[in-house]
């Protein structure tokens, strides 16, 4: 197994105590850390922490939406250690920076001794706890091409409470506006479907439409059906169902109004 | 277990010690190192009680495996004392009665100490969001908030150690 910032790490160690496990310690890798341009797009280190993401200026002017995303993760403490690679790779369904990584999509890069493995978030998540990486592989590194400048993202997370709070709800939303209408749309939820996706066939329904709040309460409805549709009623059902549609409606206004 | 070697600092003195692979650091300062004072709360991350600095970044103790502090400098609430004096940031939180069964405050104060030495002169938001990973449970938040104001007033303008 591979062991970064251990924030999840440990706690499944200490759950399960006494069954022998190799560590492999990739936390103090240079190479593995860091922020930086490339390839027009910006390039994050798998073990880049949390805090490391929120306070990068790169970030902040190119993909806030990932900062914002990142700054919501635990508390201090955590996001002083825990990596973006490893809550890739951890593959919780609440993980908060899957919903941004696969809006902007992001491209995990993937090492081993064959060489290097491309693949989309999509394509890596497989469910819950379970991730499209080989038992040679390790999480180099992830590419981020930046969205296009008229592109507006935002990222909304509900949990019981503010801080160290697990995601009950998070949800990354963009919305691309050229002459008064719609040109591009991104609806990416996190923990409300069993894997993360983008919602193609809802964001469709935007484009090309007048962004209004009517259009924005309507989409809003669609994907709290399509949440019950694909991950069933649950006992949170009727509270999730209103608030996730009136979440969705907030950051489509959000992305409108350039508060985000 | 295979037993790794690791050397490190705790509050300025150089340490060598032998220990499981799978140890944590808060094991290592409470259980090897008899420094009681970082407490032990719920060990999953989520209380920040075992709260110390790895390198000046607060962390939670009960989460660091001890191999990852080789080479590494560690401060717990013992380090805080200079010249047998409580430090400024103590003295404020007594000023303030910001500690009641005190079982939260040693990791409050080094929340706490991590945001002063990366910003002197933080708002009082930021102030809130470097001790949301502590939680108290009877003295209650205000306080603590108070002292953190307090310290910052007096010391805003000066560096802190």
């Amino acid at each position: 197994m591979i062991l970064a910032g251990g924030t999840d790490m440990m706690i499944q160690l200490r759950s399960q105590a006494g069954s022998p496990i190799r560590l492999v310690d990739i936390s103090r890798i240079p190479e593995l850390s860091g922020i930086e341009q490339r390839n027009g797009g910006v390039r994050i280190g798998a073990t880049t922490t949390m805090s490391q993401l929120a306070a990068s200026q790169l970030v902040i002017d190119e993909i806030p939406v990932l900062a914002k995303a990142a700054a919501s993760v635990g508390s201090p403490q955590i996001r002083n250690r825990a990596t973006i690679g490893g809550n890739l790779c951890h593959a919780s369904p609440c993980a908060d920076t899957v919903p941004p990584l696969v809006a902007l999509n992001a491209v995990l890069q993937l090492r081993s001794r064959r060489g290097l493995r491309q693949l989309s978030v999509e394509d890596f998540v497989l469910g819950a706890y379970r991730v499209a990486i080989d038992s040679v592989e390790i999480l180099e590194g992830i590419q981020i091409p930046i969205p296009p400048r008229q592109m507006r993202m935002t990222f909304h997370k509900l949990g019981r409470r503010k801080a160290l709070a697990i995601a009950r709800i998070n949800l990354a939303v963009g919305l691309q506006i050229e002459g008064g209408k719609i040109s591009d749309a991104v609806l990416s939820p996190g923990s409300i479907m069993p894997v993360p996706k983008r919602l193609r066939n809802v964001e469709k329904r935007l484009i090309g439409q007048k962004p209004s709040s009517d259009l924005f309460e309507g989409i809003g409805q669609e994907v709290s059906e399509l949440m019950v549709v694909e991950s069933g009623e649950r006992w949170s059902t009727p509270y999730k169902k209103p608030v996730v549609a009136a979440l969705v409606a907030r950051c489509l206004e959000e992305c409108v109004e350039g508060k985000a | 277990m295979r037993l790794e070697t690791i050397a490190f600092n705790l509050n300025g003195r150089a340490y060598q010690l032998e220990v499981p692979a799978n140890r944590t650091l808060l094991d290592v300062i409470r259980e090897d190192l008899g420094h009681t004072g970082t407490k032990r709360g719920c060990e999953i991350g989520q209380c920040g009680a075992c709260t110390v600095l790895l390198d000046g970044q607060a962390v939670n103790s009960c989460l660091v495996p001890a191999p990852q502090i080789q080479g590494r400098q560690v401060t717990t609430i013992e380090g805080l004392m200079q010249d047998g004096k409580l430090h400024p940031l103590q003295e404020a939180f007594l000023d303030n009665d910001a500690s009641h069964c005190g079982f939260c405050s040693p990791g409050m104060l080094m929340s706490a100490l991590a945001l002063f030495n990366a910003h002197p002169n933080p708002t009082d938001q930021e102030i809130k969001i470097a001790i949301s990973g502590n939680l108290c449970r009877c003295t209650g938040y205000l306080p603590i908030i108070n002292a953190m104001k307090q310290y910052r007033d007096q010391y805003a303008h000066q560096p802190t150690t």
